[in-house]
């Protein structure tokens, strides 16, 4: 019987599903309905100089990279199985579309974060 | 083949392609389930800004503008009620996750729930905070 | 059994094959006169003794016991002696076979595929020594004991089963009670079968075919709740996979 690979990408899909869970809603509605409107928070929080500082710095780097990677990684092993329930299954074939994509996303993140110096 | 299969012709009847949706507990199932297509959508969205962030001010501004257009606040309007979803039902089959420990699972589901409260009011407060 | 002029009136549809005329199921309707203590059981019961001898179901029990009963009752899964009709009336009752199996007659499903799933979870005490009887009896704390009670209580009902979309879409998959079984032997602490059985357990049709759906612990009868069984395995078959298993699991309890 084969072993099933599932582990990694499960506890991917784990991490970023508890990530997502817990700060997924209020990122949301900082960066795509506060801020934007200046509602709450000011317009300014997200502008050029400060996102600028905060993608420089290392932790600010890690902070972006964590959240776009594991929101990939959660999204996308959820969607594979979820293809699969509606009839849409291929597991070799799927499992490197989906993973492919979220690891591709990742590594474009990371060059991104990188090119944008410290 | 098993030794226990009748010797009688069986009749097999295939599941049917609306299996989902012809069940409350399974419709629900597969909302949450395709909640995370906006999980996606969400992380992709803030790849854009990144990579408008890494090509300069001029760049970046714009993709403020797109960001704060009508379709875009629709998008994150609904966004953020997938992710409450997502939030909720984490947290309401997380105790099918854990060892078998003598806790209420309720008491996981609403304490989740209280930490992505406790943790959003707390993040805008600080932001807040930071910039005045 | 005399009806009183009270007793009212209910349809009963029921899903009929018969394998040695039938090429397709079709839909039967009866007429059936109830009381408001009946089951659906006891509705099949009149039928087959006042209406229509030829319907077929197996039950046993009548007390939600055996297992024997059941069926589909308006799409859900249930023990057809667990159901009232009561609870449906005035509409119809639709009943047929449990989902996700062959028929072989009425509402008579093939449970073969079940019994050798069964099998292959090894579901006996695998200990670490012989112990033979003068050595007296196992001690076991409350503790050990509430660690997989629950999950001995399965009745082998197959509601679980229809109730798995999983099984459904794929019968290779070993399915909720069996590898609840799977875990209730894991979790006994006079057992060390994890690696013995952790083929299965870490394979695709182990705990990684289910997508927690968690329909089949809402439709258990006997509140078995395979769906935490199988779920919090995923961590064990995770550490297993990267060789921290030990570290999860209590002293001595795989070998």
């Amino acid at each position: 019987m084969k072993r099933a690979s599932d582990p990694i990408f499960w506890a991917l899909f784990g991490a970023g599903g508890m990530l997502a869970a817990l700060v997924g809603p209020v990122l949301i509605f900082i960066t795509g309905l506060a801020v934007p409107f200046g509602f709450i928070l000011p317009q300014q929080t997200m502008s050029y100089g400060n996102m600028l500082a905060l993608a420089q710095n290392p932790i600010g780097k890690l902070a972006i990279l964590a959240v776009i990677s594991l929101f990939l990684f959660h999204g996308c092993h959820r969607l594979f199985h979820c293809f699969h329930d509606v009839g849409i299954r291929s597991p070799a074939a799927g499992k490197f579309v989906f993973f492919g994509f979220a690891t591709t996303v990742t590594v474009i993140t990371a060059v991104l974060l990188l090119a944008i110096g410290f | 083949m098993s030794r226990f299969k009748p010797d009688l012709k069986t009749y097999t009847r295939p599941i049917p392609a609306g299996w989902w949706w012809q069940t409350p507990f399974l419709l629900r199932y597969m909302l949450r389930e395709w909640s995370s297509l906006f999980v996606v959508a969400y992380a992709l969205v803030l790849l854009s800004g990144v990579y408008s962030l890494s090509q300069g001010e001029a760049s970046y501004d714009a993709w403020r503008g797109v960001i704060a257009s009508p379709p875009l606040v629709v998008f994150h309007l609904i966004a953020l009620l997938v992710l409450v979803y997502h939030s909720y039902t984490w947290f309401k089959v997380m105790p099918k996750t854990t060892p078998h420990i003598p806790i209420d699972p309720k008491v996981i589901t609403y304490g989740g729930i209280a930490v992505v409260a406790f943790i959003s009011v707390a993040a805008v407060a600080i932001v807040y905070w930071v910039m005045s | 059994m005399p009806f009183d002029p009270t007793t009212r009136t209910i349809e009963i549809e029921c899903l009929r094959f018969n394998p040695e005329t039938d090429t397709e199921p079709h839909l039967q309707t009866y007429k059936v006169p109830f009381h408001d203590d009946m089951s659906v059981l006891q509705g099949l019961q009149y039928i087959k003794d006042n209406l229509d001898g030829s319907l077929t179901f197996r039950w046993s029990c009548r007390m939600a016991i055996c297992g024997s009963c059941g069926m589909m009752v308006n799409g859900v899964p249930q023990l057809s002696c667990h159901t009232f009709l009561r609870d449906y009336f005035p509409a119809k009752v639709s009943v047929a076979p449990l989902d996700h199996f062959p028929i072989i007659r009425d509402m008579a499903i093939d449970q073969s595929d079940f019994l050798n799933k069964l099998e292959s979870v090894k579901p006996y005490i695998i200990p670490k020594h012989d112990k033979p009887i003068e050595d007296g009896a196992y001690r076991q704390t409350p503790k050990q004991m509430d660690q997989y009670y629950q999950y001995s209580q399965c009745i082998n009902c197959l509601l679980c089963y229809a109730a798995c979309p999983q099984y459904g879409l794929n019968p290779t998959f070993t399915g909720p009670a069996a590898l609840a079984l799977l875990h209730r032997y894991n979790a006994d602490s006079r057992d060390v079968g994890w690696t013995a059985r952790s083929e299965l357990t870490n394979s695709d049709d182990g705990v990684w075919h289910c997508t927690l759906v968690g329909y089949c612990s809402e439709v258990c009868p006997k509140e078995v709740d395979p769906a935490h069984a199988i779920n919090q395995n995923k961590v064990n078959s995770t550490m297993d996979y990267f060789g921290l298993l030990k570290l999860l699991m209590p002293k001595g309890a795989t070998e």
